[in-house]
């Protein structure tokens, strides 16, 4: 059945995104791939919406030079079809001071002809841009908000 | 076949949430249903970690009270034993001013016997608080930020 098989191309793919093997990542996916993961980008430029492997290629290399390591668990993967979701946890070791940052991406994946034709990523981007910064956002905005939400 | 079914629950859920039915929402869950969304709670401190239907229904009421309307969109849904994955655009109306707040929700459903025992979501956290701020918190940001993240 295919469900199975998109699941484990799924974590070849995550697999080797992760150990920095952009090719083998690459070679997961169609030539046209569809790749979507919504972020602030005047702080990651590098995010957003990015069409066919040239554009996802280059996004990957950003990402890799800005972390010297990267690591995922996975705590749940829903397969059905041609598609795949993952809620997986990030890891990401930072260049310049070796931190880790960690947040959760939820990853909407759809097939086509046995490679991945669209990704389509969730991420938890106020806790992500906090570790990048450095920063707690939260308590600068909490102290400036509107008393209503 | 059990996906059909729990597609078919998470639908149901999904629409008595948005049509701000809580208790058609709490019933297709179970006592003990356990929900997680991370979010910057200094900010939005109606989310996180709440467990069994007293507490999430008082955070439904919070999001209700706070939202004159709501609806949503969904592109994605996946299916796979007791499992559901779900895509959301969400859209809510803000009670106070009338302006929509429009953000990503990847929801992850467990079921247990017939009900969802389990909801985890994953938010674009940071493009929520930008607009129930209504501040441009990325340009702040990138003012004073570092110049790479």
């Amino acid at each position: 059945m295919v469900a199975p098989l998109n699941r484990q191309r799924v974590l070849n793919f995550l697999d080797a995104f992760y150990a920095r093997d952009i090719e083998g990542a690459l070679a997961c996916c169609t030539d046209d791939v569809d790749f979507l993961a919504n972020a602030p980008i005047d702080i990651m430029p590098h995010m957003g919406h990015r069409r066919g492997k040239a554009e996802v290629r280059e996004m990957w290399r950003i990402i890799y030079s800005r972390y010297s390591s990267m690591r995922y668990e996975i705590a749940t993967t829903v397969t059905e079809g041609d598609k795949v979701a993952a809620n997986v946890r990030a890891f990401f070791r930072k260049q310049n001071s070796d931190r880790t940052i960690q947040f959760e991406i939820a990853v909407f994946y759809t097939f086509r002809g046995g490679r991945i034709a669209q990704i389509r990523e969730v991420i938890d981007t106020f806790d992500l841009v906090q570790q990048v910064l450095e920063r707690d956002v939260a308590a600068d905005l909490a102290e400036t908000k509107p008393r209503r939400i | 076949m059990i996906e059909q079914l729990n597609r078919q629950r998470v639908l149901n859920f999904f629409n008595a949430f948005y049509a701000r039915d809580i208790d058609g929402a709490l019933a297709c869950c179970t006592d003990d249903v356990d929900f997680i969304a991370n979010a910057p709670i200094d900010i939005l401190p109606h989310m996180g970690h709440r467990h069994g239907k007293a507490e999430v229904g008082e955070m439904w009421k919070t999001v209700h009270a706070r939202y004159s309307s709501m609806r949503y969109e969904l592109p994605f849904i996946v299916a796979e034993g007791d499992k559901v994955a779900s895509l959301i655009r969400a859209f809510f109306r803000k009670s106070g001013n009338d302006r929509i707040v429009q953000f990503d929700i990847a929801v992850f459903c467990t079921f247990r016997d017939g009900r969802i025992a389990q909801i985890r979501e994953v938010i674009d956290t940071f493009e929520l608080v930008q607009q129930v701020l209504e501040r441009d918190v990325a340009a702040d940001l990138a003012k004073t930020g570092p110049g790479k993240a």
